[in-house]
């Protein structure tokens, strides 16, 4: 197993890895591996955006050293269960808006107390910023038309200063009219006219399509 | 001077946490006021805040004010008379001593357990039980066909005495279809257990549209609309061709006359009237269909009038007919 330049995350060959919080149980059906006498799950890109943009030479150190993290349209949890044992150490807020999706999330963090849900409309985010505080990383990836501006409304509401982020912009879920790097463009304007400084951009193919992943930092 | 990077803060901020409100005035804590810290306490807090209102600390804080102007970066306070400002950080000056995390943690816990108990709508078992339904259908249909068409495939009656050149149809093949034939058994008599749910149940949780279209219409209406919710939001115009969405939008090219009804027609006294009057009756019958679905979506109990009040528009309709048409020696 070998370590990668994003902390927590291990890789071998092209799989990664994370350390498993609750060794013996997989989230979902993904592999677990024993290593050193420690155990690993398996990130699963085509499941997980993130673990796709990681393959796709995402910045080193994204999250080094973060010490909060707010998750915004967590599901049923499988990417934020991956989030929050790379970073142990952290405090993950997941906010999910679907009842439906948010039991086996909670049942999820039952066993990971680090992992904080909360059932609330990321589109508000006034009502959840007091418990989230100023966190140091903002990831997002909701289905909804105004994606850039949730962002940046949450971006103003609970990241720190110089905080980074991750916004995972589902481009058909803006509109289906416009051909994708107009789409783009305006969702960087937005972004950038909120004094968010964009870091890195990409393309997640071939895991998820017609899915760009913005760097960012506040 | 600050750069264009570092603003200046507000004169006064309003600053909320999971531990309380503060006022912050030119960078120095002016008024701190904390909530308790046991967990009870603070999921109370937490209920209110996700419900979009004040928590006692802020209001405690917004008395003493008393109106002068402060900043926030909480859009909560905003019709309370504070300013939105996106120069205010939420920031607590100096070494704020922050109250032990789990303790916050396990609130925010135990708020979610509650929160999902309260969102959790036991009406959509209805509604899957309902689809159950018409999956069921779609697959009896598929193998009563497959059945049919298998069953007519048996060799014809060899004449007696003539020895058949036919080889024999291999055993095992025979008993997959009686398998098959058990398989269609089973999903009528599942189709029939499903369906005695949901009469059972229906009244109970739509009770008005039970009562007005009997419990299998309303709950194919139901299913057909996605649910108590989406039907109690469409028109009773909807309603009437709900079921009916290929002659509607025949019509509306321009090919063919509006239907009159679509799953209605299955209620009785629309398919026992005359042609002449199942649009008028369809009509009528949708627009109290509307009602109850909206009595329904609230949780309204069983309200009487909507029944009476279709039966005698139903009446009327009939009388208008033996009013308009001269007695004839058939009658």
């Amino acid at each position: 197993m070998d370590v990668t330049e994003w902390a927590g995350v291990y890789r071998e060959g092209r799989q990664l890895y994370t350390r498993n919080a609750v060794p013996g149980r997989p989230v979902h059906d993904e592999e677990l591996r024993r290593a050193d006498g420690l155990e690993y799950r398996a990130w699963d890109p085509f499941r997980s955006k993130l673990a796709a943009y990681l393959l796709h030479a995402a910045p080193p150190g994204l999250w080094n050293g973060c010490r909060s993290v707010l998750y915004l349209g967590g599901a049923h949890g499988t990417t934020a269960s991956h989030l929050a044992e790379a970073l142990p150490e952290a405090t993950v807020y997941v906010v999910e808006k679907s009842p439906t999706s948010f039991a086996p999330l909670l049942r999820l963090s039952r066993d990971r107390p680090s992992l904080v849900p909360i059932l609330a409309d990321a589109q508000l985010p006034e009502r959840y910023a007091a418990d989230v505080g100023r966190v140091d990383f903002l990831y997002q990836d909701v289905a909804q038309r105004q994606q850039a501006a949730i962002f940046v409304e949450n971006a103003r509401a609970c990241l720190a200063r110089s905080g980074r982020g991750l916004l995972m912009l589902k481009v058909r879920s803006v509109t289906q009219r416009q051909p994708a790097p107009v789409i783009l463009r305006s969702a960087r304007s937005t972004l950038t006219s909120a004094r968010l400084a964009v870091l890195h951009e990409s393309g997640l193919a071939p895991f998820s399509q017609e899915h760009v992943a913005i760097s960012i930092r506040g | 001077m600050t750069g264009p990077s570092e603003p200046l803060p507000p004169r006064r901020e309003i600053v909320t946490t999971w531990f309380g409100a503060f006022l912050v005035e030119e960078g120095r804590l002016v008024q701190a006021e904390r909530a308790p810290l046991d967990p009870a306490a603070l999921a109370e807090r937490i209920d209110l805040r996700r419900a979009g209102r004040l928590v006692p600390e802020e209001e405690r804080i917004l008395e003493r004010l008393g109106g002068l102007a402060a900043a926030t970066s909480d859009r909560r306070l905003v019709p309370h008379g504070v300013t939105l400002d996106p120069r205010a950080r939420g920031e607590l000056p100096g070494a704020e001593a922050e109250p032990p995390v789990e303790l916050h943690r396990a609130a925010l816990r135990s708020a979610a357990v509650r929160a999902l108990d309260a969102a959790w709508d036991p009406s959509i078992h209805i509604e899957e039980a309902i689809r159950a339904q018409e999956d069921l259908d779609r697959v009896q249909n598929l193998v009563a066909e497959r059945l049919t068409s298998w069953a007519g495939r048996d060799p014809p009656d060899a004449p007696e005495g003539t020895p058949t050149p036919r080889s024999p149809v291999d055993p095992a093949l025979l008993e997959g279809r009686a398998a098959l034939e058990r398989l269609a058994g089973e999903i009528r008599s599942t189709h029939d257990r499903l369906a005695a749910a949901i009469e059972e149940t229906l009244p109970r949780r739509a009770p008005n549209l039970s009562a007005l279209l009997g419990p299998d219409l309303a709950a194919r209406l139901l299913a057909r609309a996605g649910g108590i919710a989406r039907l109690s939001r469409l028109p009773a115009g909807t309603i009437q061709v709900l079921g009916a969405e290929r002659a509607f939008f025949e019509h509306l090219r321009g090919r063919a006359p509006p239907p009159r009804h679509g799953l209605l027609f299955l209620h009785p006294r629309i398919q026992s009237a005359p042609r002449s009057e199942r649009g008028k009756l369809a009509r009528a019958l949708a627009g109290k269909a509307a009602i109850a679905a909206r009595l329904d979506a609230s949780g309204a109990p069983l309200h009487p009038d909507l029944r009476t009040a279709f039966d005698a528009r139903a009446t009327q309709v009939r009388s208008q007919r033996l009013a308009r048409r001269p007695p004839s020696n058939r009658r």
